[in-house]
């Protein structure tokens, strides 16, 4: 994809891969959005800009990590202007971003109306935890009974009410490493989504713990349809 | 101690590649400081002696720096810094230029708090072109007779059709800063600022037509703090029943919806006064306002004025009668080992005109008032520069 320009009215965008580490993972999700936007204004990319009094680079993120957990193959477009390829983006873009923020892969693609993100089906995640805290066959039976139940509700916290939701459809894989590390893998999608967190909350319950002693957790992918 | 003064302000260094915070922080923006000290020369204002006299940077040198920083930091703000941004004498072709050369990279420019004129209020317009924030004007005193004394040499003419102005250009939310316990001021002076504001709010509601709901008028009004090395530095500083006094004569009258005024707390503006006019002996006493858990006292909830007393009569003084002190001309102030370059003699001169309420024209307009500093930097710059004015 070099240097040929699209049609006039071919909008495109660069898709962009980057791992979110170290100590930037404690890093809210607005402020990655404005270290990304001033990362932009200094590589000078031709990026495109929101209108109105505050214009912003136009930077769509797949789905915002929790603070505190490590990214690896976190997804983020930016609407371009000019063409350029993914090599020079890739060139211009990775000088500016700081430690812990790292280009992964990029890519310059068409862009249509929809947002790139729109169809996010699931990420999967590895939690670490506190050594010698849980019993690994304690753990191994939580996660069972996990697996076995037809339904697991958990409360979920919306801006105006507290819903009862069943996490169960949701959650696609769950469980325990030869590591001892849980490994799962939850749905984005709009309709069954699982946040990490719930998942370990129920497993605590299961365990009659008040919470399951996290040390480190990624997110390793996050996958579109 | 003699203050050191930066002759050629034009190649001093600025400050390319500041830190660039992660998380957000006040002031996240990129900064460049265009000019340095005042020569309007406001009675009360420490700053404008302190930073005497006013140097310039170049509008190139300006354009470039801003280039540099954005580069440095992708900032999407950069504020321009001065005592005075409209008195800059490149001030049009310096925004002009910074819109020129960042506008693409939708970088905003910044200006402070505005002086009350309609340059200005053409100044704000020209910067809100991409980004829209408020306006603040600073008439400080509300009748031309304390103008005069402070010398602040604007007129209600000009601060009305300033604000007719911006909300002409589509502002609906306008500040307006006071001061309270000037020297001379009477309770119709403090009567004038309400009647002010009232003219300010009917041209808002005018001007702003359907909009009208979304006026906003905010009053901020300080009291004045008698600072060393101003005109002012002899002054007794007025009680605090007395501010407060003043404080609910403002209450009383701005009652109205559009209007939201906020006066500085009295008991906090006597500690102001009394660690701005101190001398050494005073350093116990803020050892031991620490020691009895005064920390971060600029918040109202962490603030006690009790504990500040208690100190100071530890050490056998009186808060009050400290902080409110007035001096006789000629006598030894808790500063004088402080040479800012300026001399006492202007400074009295200064403050005889202000009792009589006469005002002292900008040096750069009218030529040199003898401030001192001619002979302390052989020559001022400003003085050096003066050529008369065809009016």
């Amino acid at each position: 994809m070099t240097g040929q320009a699209g049609g006039e009215n071919q909008r495109i965008y660069a898709r962009i891969e980057y791992q979110k580490a170290h100590r930037l993972r404690f890093l809210g999700h607005l402020d990655v959005a404005t270290v990304f936007d001033r990362a932009v204004r200094r590589a000078q990319l031709p990026v495109a800009y929101t209108e109105g009094f505050h214009p912003r680079a136009k930077i769509t993120f797949a789905s915002p990590l929790p603070v505190g957990v490590t990214g690896l193959g976190e997804l983020c477009g930016i609407d371009l202007v000019e063409r350029l390829s993914h090599q020079q983006l890739a060139k211009r873009l990775s000088r500016e971003l700081p430690d812990g923020l790292a280009l992964v892969s990029t890519q310059v693609l068409p862009r249509t109306r929809r947002s790139p993100f729109a169809d996010l089906s699931r990420a999967d995640y590895i939690v670490t935890l506190q050594p010698d805290e849980v019993a690994s066959d304690e753990l191994q039976q939580a996660v069972q009974r996990f697996l076995n139940a037809e339904r697991v509700e958990v409360q979920r916290q919306t801006k105006r009410r507290t819903r009862t939701i069943d996490i169960r459809p949701g959650t696609h894989e769950l469980s325990v490493t030869e590591g001892a590390d849980l490994q799962m893998s939850l749905s984005l999608r709009q309709d069954d989504l699982v946040k990490p967190a719930e998942v370990l909350a129920v497993l605590a319950e299961m365990m009659q713990r008040t919470s399951v002693p996290v040390a480190q957790m990624t997110r390793s992918r996050v996958y579109q349809v | 101690m003699t203050r050191r003064v930066v002759r050629d302000f034009d190649h001093a260094a600025i400050p390319e590649a500041p830190v660039v915070p992660w998380a957000e922080v006040v002031h996240n923006r990129g900064q460049i400081e265009i000019a340095r000290g005042c020569t309007r020369g406001c009675r009360f204002c420490q700053a404008g002696i302190f930073y005497r006299p006013m140097r310039e940077r170049g509008a190139e040198t300006i354009r470039r720096a801003a280039r540099e920083i954005i580069r440095n930091t992708g900032f999407d703000e950069i504020a321009l810094a001065a005592l005075n941004c409209p008195d800059h004498s490149q001030i049009t072709e310096i925004i002009d230029g910074l819109h020129e050369d960042l506008g693409h990279l939708r970088v905003s420019v910044g200006l402070p708090s505005l002086r009350t004129d309609n340059f200005s209020i053409e100044l704000a317009r020209k910067v809100q072109t991409v980004r829209k924030s408020g306006i603040t004007l600073a008439p400080e005193a509300a009748t031309q007779r304390l103008r005069d004394v402070i010398n602040k040499n604007v007129t209600d003419q000009d601060l009305l059709s300033a604000t007719a102005a911006a909300f002409a250009a589509g502002w609906e939310t306008i500040k307006l800063y006071f001061m309270i316990g000037l020297p001379t001021e009477t309770d119709e002076d403090v009567r004038a600022i309400a009647d002010l504001v009232d003219k300010v709010v009917a041209i808002g509601r005018e001007k702003l037509g359907r909009r009208r709901r979304h006026l906003r008028v905010n009053v901020s009004v300080a009291s004045l703090i008698p600072k060393p090395h101003t005109p002012f530095q002899w002054l007794r500083m007025p009680s605090v029943p007395e501010l407060e006094r003043k404080q609910s004569l403002l209450r009383q009258r701005l009652k109205d919806r559009e209007v939201r005024l906020s006066c500085h707390d009295a008991r906090g503006a006597l500690v102001e006064a009394l660690l701005s006019r101190g001398d050494r002996s005073l350093a116990p006493v803020i050892e031991q306002v620490y020691r009895d858990g005064g920390v971060l006292e600029a918040w109202s909830e962490n603030f006690s004025l009790e504990r500040w007393q208690q100190a100071c009569t530890a050490v056998g003084k009186d808060l009050a009668t400290e902080a409110r002190r007035e001096w006789v001309i000629g006598s030894p102030l808790p500063w004088d080992h402080i040479d800012l370059g300026i001399s006492t003699r202007f400074l009295e001169r200064e403050f005889t005109r202000a009792r009589q309420g006469q005002t002292t024209e900008d040096c750069r307009l009218v030529g040199c008032h003898e401030c001192g500093l001619d002979e302390t930097m052989q020559p001022c710059p400003i003085n050096n520069a003066f050529v008369g004015v065809d009016c």
